[in-house]
């Protein structure tokens, strides 16, 4: 690429739009390295988004679910090590949430989305950490045919309890499900709301304390709704594709790194740069949640990770390789031509961006 | 560094121009992350050469026993990958995929991908050449289509798109360097394989040379490559 190419892009990008040149004048955020703990096995065919069971009792022996677009779920321990294959057809996202309360009884529930029939599969996760299907399994994931596949999935716990799952589709469509059980436990959906973006999503993450849900357009920017569904889908455009920390397409995976019941940072991945954004959990008071720096996983244990996809964090401490939580990323580029997920600690980050958690 | 690689910060960039994607890469990452690269570093990255290079640029299609020939230059990036006969190929793997989209009643072929993964210098390197036509069926070999921008286009022209890809750990390089061909032909010369029970082609070849300009930059492939998947894109 010529310098004369390079700066081209940046005119034509500042004359289509006008936020993302000013965003280029303010001084850039911090962009670190990190390197990975480990990787887990090598993944058969397309690895895309990663989910964190945390085993309550014996944090080491939490899981990591990871969704394979041509086979269904893995689940790995925290070896990478895969110790349960679901092969339930090409599921693209996958959530969870952990002591729900559901049909009386604390259950752990973990959301995929089915794209071979746009469906939304559940399942339960018993002590030990072993996945099993809801009953019943699949759901439609809209009330109405949409042209293209199911993509994005989240699970949000509301202030009122209730579970709810939020799905998106190539369309841009948008639809937030409350999830129910009956006294013997059989699930339901009700349908809340619907609502669209502009273009392609794919990453969503609840933030069940502050009430938000956040949608990631693949090639436009990060969105942010309210979650209570009686209010307006109005969205807040927190970044854009172009800016300082979402520098190219595509925005993928979304999660939470909480420090706090209302304070830590949206983690999100851009696949284009190979790297993790962050930004401040909690908006101020214009509404803003300012991207605070970002960073790659390079060469170190494992290899660097390349064209990345979709992610998980959680911060509480699994061990003692994870002292402040554990990051699972997809990584596109694994040795030997294939893909799997490296898993990071977290203490890694905050001393990269200083993020100044105490250690 | 006025390269397209740098650590872990290579990107893709593409920015639509009209109806016309310019799929371009730039490097934006700090150069506070940048390793780097020396001059021997940057050639064993940027210049792939593979097999028997001293056949030159093939200026028409080289045969049915699978191969992949490309010669010619891509931004940084100078390729001389002379694969005349895969099996002899140790470190290369090469295979095709179809795809094919429901219209009304109808499976259109609309779509195939030419994948090769290889090992030069050490490093794993991944190149994926895509082409769309709106039904590559109405059209069999031998035939020759204008290479242009538009998705899925009638008639004898057709879309193509390439994608390189490589990992060098040691470096903590990635590149991601995707391009659309902006004119030049595609001249298809073979087509087999039999309809399996979901009536698509996962089996059989697929061969034929393109001659490709992407923008002052330009290849020319010549390939045969075994079909190992099909699907339906709906």
């Amino acid at each position: 690429m010529t310098r004369f190419a390079c700066a081209f892009i940046l005119v034509v990008t500042a004359l289509l739009s006008p936020l993302v040149f000013a965003a280029a004048l303010a001084a850039d955020p911090p962009r670190v390295m990190v390197t990975a703990v480990t990787e887990t096995e090598p993944v058969d065919a397309d690895p895309d988004d990663p989910a964190i069971w945390i085993n309550t009792d014996n944090p080491a022996q939490s899981r990591v679910i990871g969704t394979d677009k041509q086979y269904g779920l893995l689940v790995f321990d925290l070896d990478g090590k895969i110790v349960q294959r679901l092969p339930d057809g090409k599921l693209n996202n996958v959530d969870i949430r952990q002591d729900v309360d559901l049909g009386g009884s604390k259950v752990t529930l973990v959301a995929a989305s089915k794209r071979e029939d746009n469906t939304i599969v559940l399942y339960t996760v018993a002590a030990d950490g072993t996945l099993q299907h809801a009953t019943p399994f699949a759901f439609p994931g809209a009330l109405r045919d949409i042209e293209d596949d199911i993509y994005g999935i989240g699970l949000h716990v509301a202030a009122d309890g209730i579970p709810q799952v939020i799905v998106n589709f190539k369309t841009g469509d948008v639809v937030q499900w409350a999830v129910a059980a009956d006294a013997t436990g059989q699930l339901s959906l009700t349908l809340l709301r619907e609502w669209t973006v502009p273009s392609q999503p794919e990453g969503i993450v609840a933030d069940d304390e502050l009430g938000f849900i956040y949608v990631g357009e693949e090639n436009g920017g990060i969105w942010r709704f309210e979650a209570d569904p009686q209010k307006p889908a109005e969205g807040v455009q927190i970044d854009l594709v172009g800016s300082a920390c979402l520098a190219t397409d595509d925005v993928e995976g979304l999660t939470i790194y909480k420090t706090g019941p209302q304070t830590g940072y949206l983690v999100a991945s851009s696949q284009g740069d190979n790297s993790y954004a962050l930004y401040e959990r909690q908006p101020n008071e214009a509404g803003e949640q300012s991207c605070i720096g970002s960073f790659s996983i390079g060469t170190g244990a494992t290899d660097p990770v390349g064209e990345t996809d979709g992610l998980d964090v959680t911060a509480l401490p699994l061990g003692p390789l994870y002292p402040q939580g554990l990051l699972a990323v997809q990584d596109d580029r694994n040795e030997g031509f294939t893909r799997n997920f490296k898993f990071v600690s977290w203490q890694e980050v905050t001393k990269a961006l200083n993020l100044g958690i105490a250690e | 560094m006025g390269s397209s690689i740098m650590s872990l910060a290579t990107l893709r960039a593409p920015f639509s121009i009209g109806a016309f994607a310019l799929l371009l890469t730039c490097s934006a990452v700090p150069a506070s992350l940048a390793e780097d690269l020396s001059e021997a570093d940057r050639a064993l990255s940027n210049v792939v050469v593979a097999g028997e290079t001293g056949n030159g640029a093939p200026t028409a299609w080289l045969g049915e026993t699978p191969h992949f020939v490309m010669v010619g230059k891509l931004g940084d990036f100078e390729f001389n990958i002379q694969l005349t006969d895969m099996a002899k190929s140790t470190d290369a793997k090469l295979v095709a995929k179809r795809e094919y989209v429901p219209v009304g009643d109808k499976l259109t072929y609309a779509d195939f991908e030419i994948a090769l993964d290889l090992i030069t210098n050490g490093i794993e390197r991944s190149f994926e050449l895509e082409f769309e036509n709106a039904d590559f069926s109405e059209h069999l070999p031998p035939a020759e289509f204008a290479l242009q921008g538009e998705n899925f286009p009638a008639g004898l022209l057709s879309n193509f798109e390439i994608e390189s890809e490589w990992e060098w750990a040691e470096k903590n390089l990635i590149v991601n360097d995707e391009r659309l061909a902006s004119a030049g032909t595609l001249a298809t010369a073979l087509e087999t394989g039999e309809l399996n029970a979901d009536h698509i082609a996962d089996n059989g070849l697929i061969g034929g040379f393109v001659s490709a300009k992407f923008g002052e930059d330009a290849l020319v492939v010549s390939f045969t490559a075994p079909v190992a998947e099909a699907e339906i894109d709906d």
